[in-house]
């Protein structure tokens, strides 16, 4: 076959490539959450930070002049009665008391800061995309994808992973796609999420890979409470995300 | 007669776990139809093919 300039466009004597099969599956598949923890450090700011409403009783110590009034009686001999009169009498006493005493006071604060870490793991799940008749033995594959991120992964302290792939377009999917990466701050890549579509036979499998290291971050919540330790439990991260992937698979073959 | 048709093959590689997910196939008139799918944990499943997953859920499955 010849094109317009004589060019050959197909050489029949050659291999041809043709289909042998279609193949069209839709697959969701879940990216597992790895699981990780909160790590948190923190110190006493020390007096001055925060104050607090204290009331506190305290001994009050002091001489007092205290009077009282005594009814004093004497015998009146002229009379011959008694004769009583009231007197005032002072005198100088050291008492002691215990008074409330209530304002504000200097306290502790608490300076906390905190950052995540997820675990490592490997994890790998392969799909029967189908198959084309027995023994045709195919020979390549022509892959297209159209693929939505219903759920994505995330981080608290470096949001959404990041992905190139456009949502619910057709692309091509031959080979190894890359789905989702994430990086360390510096550029080192922590985690990956592939889906690689190949042939067992005359089966086509699609994989889904995931592989993280382990990520220990770098402190970034940070907080200066005055009523104890802060609860930073809200960092957890779920690093699950869900994929659902329409493919579409061309199974071909070369003559021989 | 029953025939296994392997959905998927999911594994920890760190653990050597694998769980195998298949479909129970019977026949139905001139057709094929789902019965049943199962999962199956088979440990150093990793380096199993298809066709061994496929005779170890049958095996199961029969008993």
């Amino acid at each position: 076959m010849s094109s317009q300039s004589n060019g050959v466009v197909f050489d029949t004597d050659t291999p041809m490539p043709h289909i042998v099969g279609v193949i069209n599956k839709y697959v969701a598949h879940t990216f597992p959450d790895t699981g990780g923890d909160v790590k948190v450090r923190g110190f006493l700011t020390g007096a001055g930070n925060c104050r607090e409403y204290d009331c506190r009783y305290e001994r009050v110590c002091g001489y007092e002049r205290v009077c009282s009034y005594e009814r004093v009686c004497e015998y009146d001999s002229f009379f011959d009665r008694e004769v009583c009169t009231t007197e005032r009498i002072c005198d100088r006493v050291y008492q002691c008391d215990r008074e409330r005493i209530c304002g504000f006071v200097d306290i502790d604060g608490y300076d906390q800061s905190a950052k995540t870490v997820v675990y490592a793991k490997e994890h790998v799940e392969r799909y029967t995309l189908g198959s084309v008749e027995s023994g045709t033995n195919p020979d390549f594959l022509l892959v297209y994808l159209t693929a939505n991120r219903t759920k994505a992964g995330s981080q608290n302290a470096r949001g959404t992973f990041k992905t190139a792939i456009p949502n619910g377009r057709r692309i091509s999917g031959t080979g190894s796609t890359l789905l989702e990466s994430a990086y360390r701050v510096g550029g080192s890549t922590w985690l990956t999420r592939i889906v690689s579509v190949y042939l067992v036979g005359n089966t086509v499998k699609a994989e889904f890979r995931h592989s993280n290291r382990y990520y220990d971050g770098e402190y970034t919540e940070n907080t200066i409470s005055c009523f104890g330790a802060a609860d930073f439990s809200f960092m957890n991260d779920d690093i699950s995300s869900r994929w659902g992937i329409d493919f579409e698979v061309y199974v071909g073959k070369f003559t021989t | 007669m029953i025939k296994v048709r392997i959905v998927s093959t999911a594994a920890d590689l760190t653990s050597n776990l694998t769980t195998v997910k298949a479909e129970v196939l019977e026949p139905f008139g001139e057709m094929m139809r789902v019965k049943d799918v199962v999962e199956l944990e088979v440990e150093n499943g990793v380096n199993l093919d298809d066709g061994e997953l496929e005779k170890l859920v049958e095996e199961k499955y029969g008993r």
